[in-house]
């Protein structure tokens, strides 16, 4: 739109577009003071003074809103250019006037675009870059910087987005690929920071070519999928622990069957046979060695998790100190043994004898790591809040709290692939012939079952550090349970580790208990119980004196006698008849415990 | 003398058994599983079961409880598979639906025969 303006700030000459904007014809504008056009504010407030600086004799140019009854709110561009009369005074002024709301709303809604962007690009874990035809870094935002440990731009343009690649040949595939499909996603790269921390990561990019086709730029995106990545090879891990464990668990169950055939004939076969002769000695190697089957079966049903945990709330720091002073005699000259105790009121919802059993392969272990070396095993007991572990991406379930124990030894540790194998059942990390390699994958299978988690830090000559986690329960409130529900059961010895973690289960499962060692009154407390348990560990078995002194005073109170599976032949042949009384062999768990003792006394009522 | 019936699906363990009881006299009576039980049981001739808890065709709890229908006074020992089965556990149900005494298997035979001893006199 175009406009001639005199001094009195009047129309003196307006084009047609002018016109047509304003919805009037030429006669009714020229002639009239521009601000009964435009209002007075709009005039005083942005048209006056540019029409002034014009007016003394300079170029303007303005941008303004302004706001008419015809048209609302627009924007408009100006040009004002100073017309001089014959005198050369200014005497007039041209006004070019431009709509430019349209274009202005255009820019504001990039501008705001871009601002979104810019903020979405900073807030997202996204790296973004740009590199030439060969992958040479030219612009990186921040995210990238934060991926890649890198403090600044500079640090990192110039350098191939290959240098970060773990495998140097797999970047120069990665280009091929771009180059031929113009765009492409690829998984799983294993990356190296700045810092030389490891990363996977995530990148996805695509080719920007120039008119003639040539490929000018590699623009992408870059993620950090560490975390994924780790959690997918544990889930993986896990699938493969349960495939196993039922494939295996499976085979176990018919494997028990084959066992106690071979142990009936061979039972029926030294019947008939000579004490000392060969046979007989032979036939007895055939039973212990169906013994060591027995105990392979169990601990394969056990991680595999078909067995099927009792469980009671335990009291974790007496279950550790338990297995401290079971541990403690095995403790060799140079290595020592500290324990921690931070959190002594954990309770969690477990078979205490399996968290025994537990506890104590763990502890093995790292002494047995820190043979040759020596070093120090240090057991701590804590508390964890469910949202710490959470947040450290250790577990998988949801409970507020949980009981931390935490076995650490300063042996030779592990190497990254052997720590991700201990727990498959038949792995060893040390020497062949040293156990079955299923030790910790029972241990793994114990803890799966209460809904725990066990971490392992190692790192090569550095030592060892596995914590388990397991949810915690409130302790049961005391006289919860009605001890006068359940019978009187009386332990022989008392100080023995075993016998005190069973005793607590048992208290714990509603029992009377009393241990005591066999001196003096222990004939009449046995003849007062409802059921005595006795242990035996091989190569000893105080059980066949014992038992032997329990028939001779008359005592008949059924007995149940924990022991080593291989002993038991001799036992048997010298024990008298009308003896009720049953055989467990380790390892015990609290359900076959309870078992036997609710159907040895149920038998003998 | 006394009767025993042995339920189990596993033929080498099946005859083991017998010849093991039938060695100290009993009058056995085998089946492989629960249906051929309970057409084999004669409550005249029969004063203990011997049964495997999970067989095919009918399992061992529905054998104990047949069982305790037709004649209450029989004796019962139910032998389990050292696994849990599925939900709960199938010792603690065979205890409650009248076994007398359970053994996991692998169990030692004579452990087994000297609880017939006790059970029968």
């Amino acid at each position: 739109m175009i406009t001639v303006i005199n001094r009195d700030y009047v129309y003196v000459k307006v084009n047609k577009t002018f016109c047509l904007n304003h919805k009037l014809i030429a006669d009714r504008i020229v002639g009239q003071k521009l601000e009964d056009l435009w209002g007075k504010e709009n005039f005083i407030s942005g048209i006056k003074d540019n029409i002034d600086r014009c007016f003394s004799g300079h170029m303007v140019y303005y941008q303004a809103f302004f706001e008419t009854p015809a048209w609302g709110k627009r924007y408009f561009e100006v040009f004002m250019k100073p017309l001089s009369g014959r005198e050369n005074e200014v005497t007039h002024i041209l006004a070019e006037t431009y709509d430019i709301t349209e274009l202005k709303l255009r820019e504001q809604a990039a501008s705001d675009l871009e601002w979104e962007f810019k903020n979405l690009e900073s807030n997202l874990p996204i790296g973004f870059f740009r590199s030439d035809d060969n992958g040479r870094l030219l612009n990186v935002n921040r995210a990238f910087l934060k991926i890649m440990e890198a403090t600044t731009e500079s640090d990192v343009t110039g350098h191939l987005l290959g240098d970060y690649y773990t495998n140097k040949e797999l970047f120069k595939e990665h280009i091929d690929i771009l180059r031929n499909q113009n765009k492409a996603a690829f998984g799983r790269i294993d990356m190296l920071t700045a810092q030389y921390n490891k990363i996977v990561c995530r990148v996805s990019a695509f080719v920007v070519r120039d008119g003639s086709g040539k490929l000018i730029y590699i623009d992408g995106a870059i993620e950090d999928f560490t975390h994924e990545a780790d959690l997918e090879k544990k889930l993986q891990q896990a699938q493969k622990m349960d495939t196993i464990g039922l494939l295996a668990g499976g085979i176990a169950h018919d494997f028990n069957t084959i066992l106690t055939t071979i142990y009936g004939y061979c039972e029926l076969a030294l019947e008939g046979t000579e004490q000392p002769s060969e046979t007989y000695q032979n036939i007895r190697k055939i039973v212990q060695a169906v013994g060591r089957a027995r105990s392979l079966t169990g601990q394969i049903l056990t991680f595999s998790r078909q067995v099927g945990q009792e469980r009671i709330s335990v009291p974790v720091k007496e279950i550790m100190q338990e297995t401290i002073s079971f541990i403690r005699p095995k403790e060799t000259g140079n290595i020592v043994l500290k324990e921690e105790i931070l959190a002594p009121d954990m309770y969690v919802s477990a078979d205490p004898t399996q968290l025994f059993r537990v506890f104590i392969n763990l502890a093995s272990n790292a002494i047995q790591a820190m043979e040759s070396t020596g070093g120090i095993l240090t057991v701590i007991l804590d508390r964890r809040s469910g949202d710490e572990v959470r947040a450290q991406g250790h577990v998988k379930k949801a409970a507020d709290e949980y009981a931390l124990i935490r076995f650490s030894d300063t042996g030779p540790g592990m190497d990254e692939t052997t720590a991700g194998r201990i727990f498959e059942p038949f792995f060893t990390a040390g020497k062949q012939g040293k156990g079955t390699g299923l030790g910790l994958s029972v241990v793994y299978g114990i803890i799966e079952e209460i809904d725990g988690e066990i971490i392992v830090s190692t790192r090569k000559d550095m030592g060892t550090t596995i914590d388990v986690l397991i949810p915690s329960v409130v302790s049961p409130l005391a006289g919860k349970e009605t001890i006068t529900s359940r019978a009187s059961v009386l332990l022989i010895p008392e100080d023995d580790s075993e016998a005190k973690v069973i005793s607590l289960a048992l208290t714990n499962s509603g029992f009377a208990v009393e241990s005591l060692n066999p001196e003096e009154e222990w004939l009449a407390k046995a003849g007062q119980a409802d059921l005595v348990i006795l242990f035996d560990r091989s190569p000893e078995i105080p059980s066949a004196d014992l038992l032997l002194a329990l028939s001779r005073g008359r005592v008949t109170t059924p007995v149940l006698v924990i022991s080593e599976f291989d002993v038991w032949l001799n036992a048997e042949k010298e024990l008298p008849s009308g003896l009720v009384k049953a055989n467990l062999f380790r390892p015990v768990s609290l359900k076959e415990i309870i078992y036997s003792i609710d159907s040895l006394i149920h038998k003998s009522h | 003398m006394p009767g025993v019936l042995i339920v189990e699906d596993d033929q080498a363990l099946r005859d083991m058994l017998r010849e093991a009881l039938e060695k100290r006299k009993y009058t056995v009576i085998t089946a492989s599983d629960g249906r051929e039980a309970m057409a084999k049981f004669r409550p005249t001739v029969i004063d203990l079961v011997i049964t495997d808890l999970l067989m095919p065709e009918e399992d061992g709890l529905s054998v104990i409880m047949n069982i305790k229908q037709v004649k209450p006074s029989t004796k019962i020992i139910a032998i389990s598979g050292g696994g849990k089965a599925g939900p709960g556990s199938y010792l603690h149900i065979a205890l409650k639906l009248g076994a007398d005494h359970v053994f996991s298997k692998p169990f030692l035979p004579s452990e087994l025969l000297r609880k017939v001893r006790e059970m029968l006199g």
